[in-house]
């Protein structure tokens, strides 16, 4: 799904009645966590079934998720991360749309996350790092 | 690769440690704020600079290298102490000594562009440019040099703010990037070519003519040849030398500008026949003398590491800034400053200030009592309180006006002959709006009387 220019947004924001209604018209705010998946592919041109087991999760399992019938742990959601190879602004915003909490250095597990998504490891090396500084693996 | 993890998360631990005293400056991709690092029993070590990059912006990898070469022994004469730099999220962040000074712009309006002020730091500059080129293989250009990132103070100059600098990458057409300030950036910055060292020649050009007149070329002028009143005539072929459109007709090294821009110097002493021998020889003798000790001194005191032997042994023995040619009238009573501030010049335009500032509370106070009280015999008539005040009011203004150019900062005719710095213009106001206050009150004087 396309998303709206923000001119057109901002025009319909000053027209709209009131701005609760606004924003539920258009959900500005929230991602959609499958609409935003889809998104991810398109962009980097993947394929779900190769995200999904790179990512190790159940086939099915991540068939659900992709299609929005079923919603995704943050760690799951990480491991997509790993899997789509995002950004870190990326990253904060899937884990947004699937309503987990966004990556905070300050929480050390999150920081070991942030170098490895911003360094481009793989999960596999990611989680050989996580369990080298103790932390709880992500896959 | 277990290194970085561990050195990037002691970084985290000790980013949370540095308090945030103030903001320089803030930018969508960039802050730089002065912060002090805090330690056990509420001690505090600082002040240091902060920068934080974000990451998308792609800038600031000069700092990491010229963080590990620091860190590997090289010392800079020039160039800002790094003390730290690490990732965090989204961004980088350098942490660096804080240099105090005046920044080029500032001096330059305090001392009036000249060619003294050129001879006293020009070299320095090409100095601190070439050792960010010598001193890293591949160099590292700049491409921001301008008045406001390079910072004067006791006789010692540092180049600031690295943040579009890059290593030079053999075969790349063009930067990736094009950044830098439009007026002293070279045209191949703004994507015809890659930048490299004579990029920043070019800046370095654009800075002498900065320092000779306080503005930047016109093209026309450029074009001209730089055949301006306040540039000597053997200055102008470096110039149009230095910041020729071709990088390859320019000089190919901030060493060879200096040698150039030296040569032109002593050309126009020459000219003038005044320097070179006899008295102007004796006069250098006191400077130098002054000057060697404040500078020893002033090298040494921002490293509290203990003195190491320089890394570039082809660095010159003494850079010492001799200033040469007749002592500007306000500091007539002084000998020729060492340092780029001078204590004298600075006391005497506070003891202009005072006096200013003397004779106007005297006036205020005398013009209270005349207006509080008016004599008997008055040809204003009932008019005659507020046409007073009028009077007094238009007195008090015009002195008010006084006070800005006697604070030292620009005579009257610099002020009128170009584009008015705040200050001028303030003055120039309420000078018109006194006189003509007075004006008014002379007039209703002679129309009551």
């Amino acid at each position: 799904m396309e998303e709206p220019l923000t001119e057109d947004l901002l025009a319909e924001l000053l027209a709209a009645p009131s701005p609760e209604r606004f924003i539920r018209e258009h959900r500005v705010g929230e991602r959609d966590l499958a609409g935003y998946l889809q998104q991810l592919l398109a962009e980097k041109g993947l394929k779900r079934a190769d995200v999904v087991r790179a990512a190790g999760l159940n086939e099915t399992f991540g068939y659900q998720i992709f299609t929005g019938a079923r919603g995704a742990s943050r760690d799951k959601l990480l491991a997509l991360a790993f899997a789509l190879n995002l950004s870190l602004t990326e990253a904060n915003r899937l884990l947004k749309a699937g309503g987990a909490n966004e990556l905070y250095c300050k929480s050390r597990r999150d920081a070991i996350i942030i170098f490895a998504l911003t360094h481009g490891y793989s999960l596999q090396r990611a989680d050989e790092e996580l369990y080298r500084f103790r932390e709880d693996t992500i896959g | 690769m277990e290194d970085d993890i561990t050195s990037y998360l002691d970084a985290l631990k000790r980013d949370e440690c540095y308090r945030v005293a103030r903001v320089l400056k803030e930018a969508p991709h960039e802050t730089t704020e002065v912060v002090y690092f805090a330690g056990a029993n509420d001690a505090e070590l600082g002040p240091f600079v902060r920068k934080r990059i974000k990451r998308e912006a792609c800038m600031g990898a000069a700092y990491a290298e010229l963080l590990a070469a620091q860190r590997a022994g090289a010392r800079f004469r020039h160039l800002p102490r790094i003390e730290d730099c690490y990732e965090r999220d989204d961004e980088l962040v350098v942490i660096m000594e804080f240099v105090r000074g005046e920044t080029l712009h500032e001096v330059v309006y305090r001392r009036d562009p000249s060619l003294d002020l050129a001879r006293e730091v020009f070299p320095q500059l090409c100095d601190a440019v070439a050792e960010l080129h010598e001193g890293f293989d591949p160099p590292i250009i700049h491409r921001d040099l301008k008045p406001g990132n390079v910072i004067l103070s006791r006789g010692c100059l540092t180049l600031i703010d690295f943040g579009i600098a890059r290593a030079w990458r053999e075969g790349a057409e063009a930067d990736t990037a094009s950044f830098g300030t439009r007026a002293y950036a070279p045209p191949e910055q703004f994507g015809y070519g890659q930048t490299d060292v004579r990029s920043d020649v070019y800046a370095l050009g654009m800075l002498l003519y900065y320092l000779l007149t306080e503005e930047v070329p016109s093209p026309r002028l450029v074009g001209e040849g730089f055949a301006a009143p306040a540039v000597p005539v053997p200055l102008r072929a470096v110039l149009s030398r230095a910041t020729a459109f071709d990088p390859a007709a320019r000089y190919q090294s901030a060493r060879d500008l200096r040698a150039a821009f030296e040569a032109a110097c002593a050309q126009v002493d020459a000219a003038e026949g005044r320097a070179s021998g006899g008295e102007a020889e004796d006069a250098r003798v006191t400077p130098t003398a002054v000057a060697a000790p404040a500078v020893a001194i002033a090298h040494a005191a921002p490293e509290l590491a203990p003195p190491e032997a320089p890394a570039m042994p082809g660095v010159p023995a003494a850079v010492v800034p001799v200033p040469g040619g007749p002592v500007s009238p306000a500091a007539a009573s002084a000998p020729p400053p060492a340092a780029f501030e001078t204590p004298g010049r600075r006391v005497l335009g506070f003891a202009r200030i005072a006096i200013a500032g003397f004779l106007w509370v005297r006036l205020l106070l005398s013009g209270i009592s005349i207006g509080v009280d008016p004599k008997p015999g008055d040809s204003l008539g009932a008019y005659a309180p507020s046409v007073r005040w009028i009077g007094v009011i238009s007195i008090q203004l015009i002195f008010t006006a006084l006070l800005y150019p006697l604070a030292g900062r620009g005579q009257l005719a610099r002020i009128l002959r170009r584009p008015m710095p705040r200050a001028g213009r303030t003055a120039l106001v309420l000078t018109s709006v006194g006189f003509g206050l007075y004006a008014l009150m002379m007039a209703l004087n002679a129309a009551l009387a």
